[in-house]
Parts: C-alpha cells; structure tokens; sequence
C-alpha cells in the first residue's frame, strides 16, 4: 500500500491523540485512516441498502442455503 | 506456537482486490474442494480437522451443526495444550450458531432487517478475536479461531462493495496482529470461497483459500490434507 500525507489543523490532531490513548491504533494516522474509512463505507453502505433485493435472487439463494443445511 | 486463522468464505479473489497482504502472506493458493457433493462449512472444518472426509457421517449425523469430532480424532491431539475457539465440527458454540442462522431465516421473514443480521454477525466476530488474541498470548503449542463474519455478512451482500472491504481489511488487521507478534507459523485458510448471487447476496463458491507465512508450495491441498501440512509445520 502507498501512503500520502494529508493536514490537519493541530488542535485536533491534539484531540485525536487524547482520544487514541488505550484503544488498539498505534498511531494518529492509523486512527485517522480508520475513521475516515467508516466514513466512505458507511456513504457507500446507503448506496448499498438501494441495491435490489431481487425477488428471485433471493428464491435461488434460499434455495442454495437449505442445501447447504443453513435454512 | 502455531496459529491457524479459519476465515469461513474467504474468497481468494476478495484477498486480492482488496490488497490484504497480510491475510496473502509468504505463500498462498487454492484448495480444492472436488471430494465433497457441496461446500458445507461443518463437512469440510471437519475434514480439516480429522484428515479425511467426513462429508458422510456428518451428513449422517442427525444434527449437522452440532456434528463433533473427539479431539483424538483431530490433529489437536498431537499438541499437549492446544486451544480451539469456536470451530466448527469440534468447539463451535452451537446457540450462537443457531441465532444466526434463526437471523437469517428472519430476514427472509421479514422479522430481521440486514442491519440486524449484521450486527448479530459483527458482536459474535469481537468475541472470538478478544479470545483469540488471550490464547496467542497463552501457553498454547497450537491455537485455532474460527471467524465467520465473512461467511454471513456475504450471504445477504456480497455485493456491497463498501461493506465486503471493510470485513477483510478487519480480517487483514488480524493476521497482521498475528503475524506481528511472531508466534510461528500462521496458517490462514478458509472452507470454501464465495460468488456472487445476482447483484446483492453471496453463493459459497467451489474453492477455497490457504496462506503460510513462509515460503511453501502446497500445490492446490484438499481440506483433508492439512492435518499432514500442519505436522511438518
Ligand atoms: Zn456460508
């Protein structure tokens, strides 16, 4: 993976320090990464949730999951 | 120390798209899936497990979900201490495994929304890695996790990109922790793959996934025959 370097105003970096103290992130930037991650997934999640829930799809897919002793 | 990181339905061609080096490591390949009529979770963890196939007598079996080996049929038994978190076929916690699969049978109800299903997928993951990750720090000759977020959260959306990343980077994070505290050998390795089903659910597909974090060719190993691989590990 190829990393950039982005600016952030200090104070709040300041904060986010505070705030990783005791959580599993080894640094600020691993933090940052993290939420600004959430952040796209949780847009491209709404985009998601209008992904069709098609009718037959889902027969097929019940289908496969009671074959495989899911259902 | 060996570590074995089971991922249910961890798809080879998700590693790569999704650039998971850690989960890819030194070696990785296929496993071939050919022995069994359908890649059933419990039927090939147990092959896994016992070194033969087991697709019989699980089917046999009257409940397959709560089919269990005796650990002296397994390869844990050439471990003084070993730990097994949740794998099925031998320690799965079968009311979890039941819940989700009510969760499921919800959703097609109409009683369970997605996000539900998820959830319940998603608070089960953090308890197996919080147990997963005491047992590395253990006295353990083999430690074993089983994580099946992938497995579940694809069934219902395999085909939301944005959500499938964000479950193998997780999964990534894991075998970079393992990798990290350099235990010994980790091997990474799923029950069988996943292909999409339409445009939003998930199939299981006929092949799985290994990876070593050294240099190996196994060549495209049946289920069965990473009890032998483990021994030489
Ligand atoms: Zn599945």
């Amino acid at each position: 993976m190829a990393f950039t370097t982005v600016s952030i105003p200090k104070e709040l970096a300041g904060k986010a320090k505070r705030r990783i103290r005791g959580t599993g992130f080894h640094s600020l930037s691993a933090y940052v990464t993290y939420i600004l991650r959430q952040v796209l997934v949780s847009a491209e999640l709404r985009k998601g949730k209008t992904k069709a829930f098609s009718r037959e799809d889902e027969a097929e897919l019940r289908k496969r999951l009671k074959a495989m002793g899911y259902i | 120390m060996i570590a074995v990181l089971g991922i249910d339905a961890l798809e080879a061609s998700c590693v790569k798209k999704f650039g998971c080096r850690n989960l890819s490591q030194e070696s990785c390949g296929a496993t071939d899936l050919s022995g069994f009529s359908e890649p059933r979770t419990v039927v090939i963890w147990s092959s896994f497990l016992s070194g033969r196939n087991t697709e019989r007598e699980v089917l046999a079996s009257k409940d397959m979900w709560g089919f269990r080996l005796d650990a002296k049929d397994t390869f844990f038994s050439a471990f003084e201490r070993f730990s097994a978190i949740d794998v099925p076929g031998f320690s799965q916690d079968v009311a979890q495994h039941k819940r989700e699969r009510e969760a499921l049978k919800g959703f097609f109800g109409k009683k369970v929304t997605v996000e539900e299903y998820d959830a319940i997928a998603l608070e089960w993951h953090k308890k197996v890695r919080e147990e997963f990750f005491s047992a590395l720090e253990g006295d353990y000759g083999l430690v074993m996790g089983y994580f099946d977020a992938i497995d579940l959260v694809g069934h219902l959306s395999f085909g939301v990109e944005g959500k499938m990343r964000m479950l193998y980077d997780e999964m990534d994070g894991i075998a970079g922790k393992v990798r990290a505290m350099g235990k010994g050998p980790l091997l990474v390795v799923s029950d069988h793959g996943m292909k999409p089903l339409g445009s939003r659910y998930g199939d299981h597909s006929e092949s799985g996934f290994w990876s070593l974090n050294s240099r190996k060719d196994l060549g495209m190993p049946k289920p069965e025959d990473f009890a032998r691989i483990i021994a030489s590990l």
